[in-house]
């Protein structure tokens, strides 16, 4: 019963998270394409929660949806005549053909894995775990991208700096 | 079980005794199905009664605040104000603008509205009563209440109106300023409980978190009445500036979602304040759940006496309070309660002493690195005057209020009034038509006859009170007093004819006479009038 729960479950998380992903390529209204992208990092966060993952989730969706999304659209507003889409440019086919080789590689990768089954029941408490994971074995990779974020941000600010 | 435990543990009884009831008729799991609906239905239902007393708590409280008496008309003290508010919303046209993007107008006040109450399954209202109790609770709330600001900037897109856009621009910026000190001062309470969850945070408080965490309450609260859009902060909707905010553009029930989820997140921060700073469900004597209410109650008290109290604050300053204030001191927060959990993990209650001294020693030190707008600096900081305005206002509350309440009570008028009624005696007027002639707008119609022995006589004498601006000067031309001007101003018709008064009506004088008019009548003649 609950394995047709989680099937029902992610296969409507599934549809939603393909259909707002292909809204978000084939849209021309820029504003709608950025609503739509919102609507996939939700999804994605629904598929979180349907692996247990509910710290994952939350985090999906304060950082993506919410961060970023309104970050994209203060972009969009920023941006003069957006409403109209991006303008046909000479770079057209060559940028078919870039995607067109990405998504090719992207399939090929996918269909030659071997994805890995964990046998381990799910963690009860995510967040102590992921906390131990984070400041006892990968506390090196963790610092470095705070780093690296810090260092994001003080670029940010001195290059929109007025001088 | 006695029936006091009953009534104590009254929400989680009548969730276990619906459940085994639907358990015994339907399979488990449209058992949970059902429950999980029913859940949802209770929230909202529990959410818009809410709002609805709080509608007539706001307006009246507020009212108080400023020592009127607010809407007391519908209903017995105004009770059923709400009601007509929302009945008036609902029979309101619903005007969608003719370019804007119907599809993302139509969805902004869902989107505005949904994560508000999402929020709430988190919410405990006592231990067990709660749709959900999630393991990242707390963060969870976080998580789902950003979501707001999305649906903001789809109001002020889709109303495609370039004041909606730069209200919903300006509000979104001032949330995600504020989203950064609200997340950082709940971490000292979830580095205390040790848990993200809401029931395991109440179970953590021995003491109300509130003692330990003085700064991480004061500021979580500040941030909370940005993310609120409340006053002071309700820059959004600063009609001086931005017309009227991102939801100008709505009417009818849309605008009446953006309202109600105003109100269901106001209640949601008094109560996750009661969660997480004032210990939740507990307290003696009282079942739970009124505990809780009670102190959520509370809460939404004090957000309505700095609404009522605090004046809006410009932009710039709202921006630079955000970023200069709350979060240099929330992360300062997080390093005191971090050095205070390593050293005393148990956390002793002097502790509680000290933090609270540390929090106002703060607040007041760090507001002194702020200048005022001439560059001057206050002597202890810019708390006292705040705190002045809030004494103030809660004195006010136990005030008689100053309303006049207008058809039953009369303001009293200044004696010199020049009101809405004119006298005319006919012995004294020797129809000499200077009152027409002075008047500039010809608001007097005045014929005249000679008869036989040259005598002047008035024909006809009909004066326009629609056009008449009160302006005085023909009383001030009639040497012979003739003319009077009253002091009654509630002349009101539903013709314009009724407003024109003919000969009889004049004859019959006013009811009180106004000073403006007397001061001639005591006047020598050939003296210019004097005061009486």
């Amino acid at each position: 019963m609950t394995d047709l729960g989680f099937a029902i479950a992610f296969w409507i998380l599934a549809v939603v998270c393909v259909g707002s992903a292909l809204a978000i390529v084939l849209l021309r209204n820029v504003f709608r394409a950025a609503l739509f992208m919102v609507l996939c990092f939700v999804a994605i966060a629904g598929v979180f929660v349907t692996l247990n993952a509910d710290f994952l989730a939350a985090v999906q969706i304060l950082i993506y949806a919410g961060a970023i999304g309104i970050l994209l659209i203060f972009g969009i507003m920023l941006t003069r005549n957006s409403e109209r889409g991006s303008p046909s440019g000479r770079l057209r086919i060559p940028a078919l053909v870039a995607t067109g080789l990405l998504l090719v590689t992207f399939v090929y990768i996918a269909l030659n894995t071997t994805w890995p089954l964990s046998s381990q029941p799910p963690l009860e408490q995510t967040t102590a775990g992921i906390a131990e994971a984070l400041f006892n074995r990968y506390v090196l990779p963790f610092e470095v991208a705070s780093v690296l974020l810090l260092a994001a941000i003080i670029g940010a600010i001195a290059l929109v700096r007025e001088r | 079980m006695s029936f006091w435990d009953y009534v104590v543990n009254l929400f989680p009884n009548l969730g276990s005794l619906i459940w085994g009831w639907l358990l015994s008729i339907v399979p488990w799991w449209a058992a949970y199905l059902i429950m999980g609906l029913v859940g949802i239905i209770v929230i909202l239902l529990f959410v818009i009664g809410v709002v609805i007393v709080l509608i007539w708590v706001e307006r009246r409280g507020v009212g108080r605040f400023q020592i009127r008496l607010g809407p007391n008309r519908a209903g017995p003290e105004g009770i059923f104000q709400p009601f007509a508010d929302v009945i008036k919303l609902f029979l309101k046209e619903d005007v969608v603008p003719a370019l804007s993007d119907k599809w993302i107008h139509w969805l902004a006040p869902v989107v505005v509205f949904v994560p508000t109450l999402l929020a709430f399954a988190v919410i405990p209202l006592q231990d067990g009563a709660l749709l959900a109790d999630l393991n990242i609770g707390i963060l969870y709330i976080v998580a789902v209440t950003t979501l707001t600001g999305i649906g903001i900037f789809m109001a002020g897109w889709g109303s495609n109106n370039k004041y909606s856009l730069l209200a919903s621009m300006r509000a979104v910026a001032q949330m995600v300023s504020y989203e950064v000190p609200l997340v950082l001062s709940l971490i000292g309470v979830v580095m205390i409980a040790g848990s993200l969850s809401m029931v395991s945070i109440v179970h953590a408080q021995g003491l109300p978190f509130i003692l330990f965490q003085p700064l991480g309450c004061l500021i979580y609260f500040i941030s909370a009445t940005a993310e609120l859009n409340r006053s002071p902060m309700d820059l959004l909707e600063a009609e001086s500036e931005i017309v009227a905010g991102y939801n100008m553009e709505y009417s009818s029930m849309k605008w009446g979602l953006f309202f109600l989820g105003e109100f269901a997140a106001a209640i949601l921060v008094s109560a996750i304040i009661a969660t997480l700073f004032l210990g939740g469900w507990q307290g003696p004597w009282l079942p739970p759940y009124l505990w809780f209410i009670v102190k959520t109650f509370i809460v939404y008290f004090v957000l309505l006496w700095m609404r009522s109290t605090l004046p809006r604050l410009r932009v710039d300053q709202l921006m630079g309070f955000a970023w200069k204030f709350l979060f240099p001191l929330s992360l300062i927060n997080i390093f005191i309660i971090g050095i205070e959990l390593i050293l005393w993990p148990s956390l002793p209650w002097p502790l509680s002493l000290v933090n609270i001294g540390l929090a106002v020693g703060l607040v007041i030190g760090w507001s002194r690195l702020f200048k005022l707008g001439a560059g001057e600096y206050r002597e202890w900081g810019y708390g006292l005057g705040i705190a002045k305005g809030m004494a103030l206002t809660f004195i006010h509350l136990f005030r008689k209020p100053i309303t006049v309440q207008y058809p039953e009570q009369k303001l009293v008028m200044p004696s010199r009034l020049r009101g809405y009624e004119f006298g005319w005696d006919q012995q004294r007027c020797t129809a000499c038509q200077l009152c027409a002639n002075a008047c500039p707008h010809g608001v007097i119609d005045m014929t005249i006859a000679i008869d036989e022995k040259r005598k002047r006589r008035v024909e006809k004498l009909e004066m326009d009170l629609g056009r008449c601006m009160f302006c005085g000067l023909c009383i001030e031309a009639c040497n012979r007093q003739a003319l009077t001007m009253g002091m009654d101003y509630e002349t009101a018709t539903y013709r314009r004819g009724d407003l024109i008064m003919d000969m009889s009506k004049l004859s019959r004088g006013v009811s009180q006479p106004s000073a403006y008019a007397r001061v001639k009548k005591a006047a020598e003649p050939g003296k210019e009038g004097e005061e009486e």
